[in-house]
């Protein structure tokens, strides 16, 4: 687990959570739910924040490891930077969104965001999500691969064939192992295919250890058609 | 207006133009008289009483009765056939008619054949004006060889009958030519303005929609999703408002509903269309609209009944009729002042006997025929056992008409002529009239004092042609060539004035003068009028040193300036009407398609918000009443409903680029089942019909097996991606592709080693 100055807690820790969301309803299931049930043991939620004011003075009071922010605030500030000037400050950021807005998600991975977890998922789910963010981890969705699939020009500029056919089976919901048989290559292969599309970037010294990373790259790089604020 | 023999529309280019043509053709015909009179007071008098009677009487009268209808802006087509038909009678008859003339000038009649010509060729088109010019220059020669035509010689007579109709076709070619260019302007302007109004309806469309989806998002979809998490008192009251709330925000949204403007004809068919494929890709769907009716407005409620009762029929059709076929025609007519538009669904499904249909059932009756009663339409419904059933939805009444009018291409820059001016045309036929002009001074050479002065001039004419002709790189002329013609002309005139004869009218040895004439029109359309003005005062000069010293006198030098002249002056009232067309059409292009913006498109958004609206309450109110008022808890059914309820509101938005109700359908029926369907859509826009439907039967298809786990649809990025579905049962796992015709290939992926 990492905290916000990135030392590495204990694994026993409880881990710290601050949830931010402009519905109460959302705020208190969450606050209710998470750390009273089994799938959700080791979560706590420390505070609750309704706009991006609030979640500067909470921040302020309470310490805490991974923070769940709603991507449309009814404050409407811009879930981007919201999200950089979080990530800036060394907190694990993990979007909780209705993910009906693309181009929102995208804004929010590019600003640095660590994971995206979906409102209707089971609340296990977004528990398991909150633990991966708060050990360091950064995930990986059928909504982010989405996004690097969707984005055409970025597919041809920079992969190949091979790995463009690995991307879109994976995105069309195929796993590795039946995409390496589909493809007569091996299983590590098809892995090294997702893993070279990485690289690439790795190469130039601007290493993308996960998709998200690869996606920050390429909107930096503006391979990402241009992003206009809502 | 009251009557227009050129457009459909209103106050077009086409109409602008065809309507200076028509006061121009007018014009000419009024000046062409006046050089005759002189001959016309000495011939008429002696000549027989049934030919001044017929043709006389008839010629002015049709002239004055183009001046009256031009003045008035009607269509001078019937007295302009008239005065051809007329022309060609008097110089077929005038052996008989006329008394004899000296054969030193023209006869007067000589002076109307030019502005018949026109007539003709401006009414029947270039070819048939040319061959009533040839039949007229014919008949005019062969009477000129007559006694009573002169007994002239062969190639006077040649001469004459030749030059004038070649003169008269120059310039009905070059009305012919921008009379084309401005209806091909009006074509353009027509598709252009047809695809700015889609363009501004899809924008005030995304706009609604924004609106919209903000709303499920942040208030029903979070409601949704927080009622099926909810585990404790606290969040199950915040639920319980947030919901009652959410059900007020829906009933504002219904109550806003604006349905007081109009929408274009063209909008409602598109919308028609999309709702059309939304309720399943399978229908079929068409149009009997003519496109000049395109641009007609209906009351907005108008339009929103017809599309919601059309939809309701349609999805009947889809979820009951069991029908192998599914179509929908929109038809639209003009009856006089009113609009009659209709639409129609057809299935071949079923059917059932409209008299056993239980009247709580009766969705249909009460709703279809009710809203369209409202809206000031009709329905009616036929229906057989086996056969299938027919809705009918009607509406007839008065199109609003577009405050803005005027529908125009944009001009090349305010500056300039209109766009699709003939520049071209008017280029070959100065040098054609060149050729002529010098073909006639050859012909008549005999007659030059001397042959030399005339040769340099013809070869100056041709200097002078590609000068005035020069192709630049704007339509002004460039300084250094408006310097260089106005010599060329004195050149050419002023050689002229020494080789002319000045003891008889040369007749066609004045081969110069149409020519030239020409080229001070050309100089006033490349925007070089004072240069023009400046050629005729050396014209002035030339003509005048020539026809003073001889035995014409002042009656010389004005016979001879009035040709150029008249000209110079049409040629700059046309460039300026011209100009000023441009700059109308311009200004109104900007107003329609503003107008267009704020209004069509403003309310076709908001008719098709309301059935957004309607649809989202007919979804969703149920299930959030439901929460609104559920007791201390929210009880498990209600949990699983807000789910699934959930996943196919947001499936709906993610993946609207192919979701239509028939796949809504057959998706949630599987989610009930706690199959996982999952739609990836990475496409910027919607899938094409043929698409949609392989989608939807390759998903129906999948789903229809027990063993299946899970689905996923994903939408490849470009039009040229393809889309696919994966299937997955506990033993196996199945992709289909889709290409963009539809054509599929669907193989087994193995699941274990």
């Amino acid at each position: 687990m990492v905290d916000r100055t990135g030392r590495q807690a204990d694994a026993s820790e409880q881990i710290r959570v601050v949830v931010v969301d402009d519905h109460v309803a959302v705020r208190l299931g969450l606050a209710g739910s998470l750390g009273r049930l089994p799938s959700t043991a080791g979560l706590r939620v420390v505070a609750q924040a309704r706009t991006t004011t609030d979640l500067k003075r909470v921040l302020k009071e309470n310490a805490c490891d991974v923070i769940v922010l709603d991507l449309i605030l009814d404050d409407a500030s811009d879930p981007a930077e919201t999200v950089a000037e979080l990530v800036a400050g060394d907190y694990r950021v993990l979007v909780y969104s209705i993910a009906d807005n693309p181009r929102l998600i995208r804004r929010a991975l590019a600003a640095g965001a660590h994971g995206l977890s979906r409102k209707s998922e089971s609340l296990a789910e977004t528990a398991e999500k909150i633990r991966q963010v708060a050990h360091g981890q950064t995930l990986v969705s059928t909504e982010i691969l989405a996004m690097i699939d969707g984005d055409q020009a970025f597919v041809e500029a920079r992969l190949s064939n091979r790995e463009r056919e690995v991307l879109t089976l994976y995105v069309s919901g195929i796993d590795v192992p039946q995409i390496a048989r589909r493809l007569y290559i091996t299983e590590n292969s098809a892995k090294e295919y997702l893993r070279r599309i990485r690289t690439k970037y790795s190469e130039i010294s601007r290493p993308a250890p996960s998709k998200v990373d690869l996606l920050r790259r390429a909107i930096e790089d503006g391979v990402v058609p241009p992003i206009q604020p809502q | 207006m009251a009557e227009s023999r050129w457009v459909g529309s209103p106050a077009s280019v086409t109409l602008g133009i065809a309507l200076l043509i028509d006061r121009m053709m007018a014009g000419y015909n009024v000046i062409s008289w006046l050089p005759s009179v002189p001959y016309a007071r000495t011939e008429l008098v002696r000549a027989q009483w049934w030919w001044v009677a017929v043709f006389c009487t008839g010629l002015v009268g049709t002239t004055v009765l183009m001046v009256i209808r031009a003045a008035r802006t009607q269509s001078v087509r019937a007295p302009a056939v008239a005065y051809a038909l007329l022309t060609l009678g008097a110089v077929a008859t005038a052996p008989w008619g006329l008394p004899e003339v000296p054969t030193a000038r023209e006869p007067w009649i000589w002076w109307l054949i030019g502005p018949s010509v026109v007539c003709a060729a401006i009414w029947a088109g270039l070819a048939w004006g040319t061959a009533y010019g040839a039949v007229l220059g014919f008949c005019f020669a062969v009477f000129r060889t007559t006694s009573a035509g002169g007994s002239a010689d062969l190639r006077t007579a040649i001469s004459q009958g030749l030059f004038a109709p070649a003169a008269a076709l120059a310039i009905a070619a070059v009305a012919l030519g921008m009379l084309k260019a401005a209806r091909r302007a009006d074509d353009l302007a027509q598709t252009a303005y047809a695809r700015e109004a889609a363009a501004a309806m899809d924008r005030a469309l995304a706009a609604e929609r924004d609106q919209l989806d903000r709303l499920v998002h942040d208030d029903v979809l979070t409601t949704l999703t927080a009622a099926a998490h909810v585990q404790d008192g606290a969040a199950v009251e915040a639920t319980k408002s947030l919901a009652s709330a959410t059900l007020v925000k829906l009933d504002e949204l219904c109550s806003k509903a604006e349905t007081d403007g109009a929408v274009t004809l063209s909008g409602l068919v598109q919308l028609a269309q999309t709702s059309a494929l939304q309720v399943s890709p399978a229908v079929l769907f068409g149009t009997a609209l003519p496109e000049s009716l395109d641009g007609e407005r209906l009351p907005a409620a108008a339009a929103e009944a017809l599309l919601a009762s059309t939809r309701e029929a349609l999805r009947n059709a889809v979820r009951h009729a069991r029908a192998r076929h599914v179509a929908v025609n929109w038809r639209a007519i003009r009856e006089g002042p009113l609009l009659r538009l209709s639409s129609r669904v057809e299935d071949d499904g079923a059917g059932f006997e409209i008299g056993s249909v239980p009247a709580d059932r009766l969705g249909l009756r009460l709703s279809m025929a009710e809203r369209m009663r409202d809206a000031g339409g009709t329905c009616s419904v036929s229906s057989e056992r086996g056969v299938g059933t027919t809705v009918e939805l009607a509406w007839t009444g008065a199109s609003t008409a577009p405050d803005s009018p005027t529908r125009g291409p944009r001009p090349r820059a305010m500056h300039a002529l209109p766009a699709d001016f003939p520049v071209t045309q008017l280029m070959t036929l100065t040098w054609l009239l060149v050729g002529v002009g010098i073909f006639l001074g050859l012909l008549n050479a005999n007659r030059f004092i001397e042959v030399a002065p005339a040769v340099l001039a013809m070869v100056a004419m041709c200097a002078l042609a590609a000068v005035v002709l020069h192709a630049g790189r704007s339509l002004r002329l460039p300084t250094w060539a408006a310097l260089s013609s106005l010599a060329l002309i004195a050149a050419v005139a002023g050689l002229m004035d020494f080789t002319l004869p000045k003891d008889r009218w040369p007749d066609a040895a004045l081969w110069h003068f149409y020519p030239l004439q020409l080229v001070l029109v050309v100089l006033a359309i490349r925007r070089r009028i004072k240069i023009a003005v400046v050629g005729l005062l050396v014209l002035t000069v030339c003509y005048g040193w020539w026809s003073l010293r001889s035995d014409f006198g002042w009656t010389g030098l004005v016979i001879a300036v009035f040709g150029p002249a008249v000209f110079l002056l049409l040629a700059i009232i046309v460039t300026r009407r011209l100009r000023a067309i441009a700059r109308r059409q311009d200004l109104a292009h900007q107003q329609e398609i503003v107008a267009a913006e704020e209004s069509a498109g403003w309310y076709a958004a908001r008719v098709q918000r309301s059935l957004w609206v309607a649809d989202l309450i007919e979804t969703a109110s149920t299930t959030l009443t439901r929460i609104a008022a559920a007791d201390r808890d929210i009880p498990v059914p209600l949990k699983t409903e807000a789910r699934l309820l959930e996943a196919g509101l947001r499936e709906a938005l993610v993946a609207r680029n192919v979701m239509s109700d028939e796949l809504a359908e057959v998706t949630d029926a599987a989610r009930r089942r706690g199959v996982s369907v999952t739609f990836v859509d990475s496409r910027r826009g919607p899938v094409p019909p043929i698409v949609g439907r392989a989608v939807t039967s390759e998903v129906r298809a999948a789903l229809q097996s027990s063993a299946v786990q899970k689905v996923v649809v994903r939408l490849g990025p470009g039009p040229h991606q393809v889309t696919s579905v994966v299937y997955q049962d506990g033993a196996r796992t199945r992709l289909t592709t889709i290409d963009e015709t539809g054509s599929w290939r669907s193989e087994e992926i193995e699941s274990s080693g």
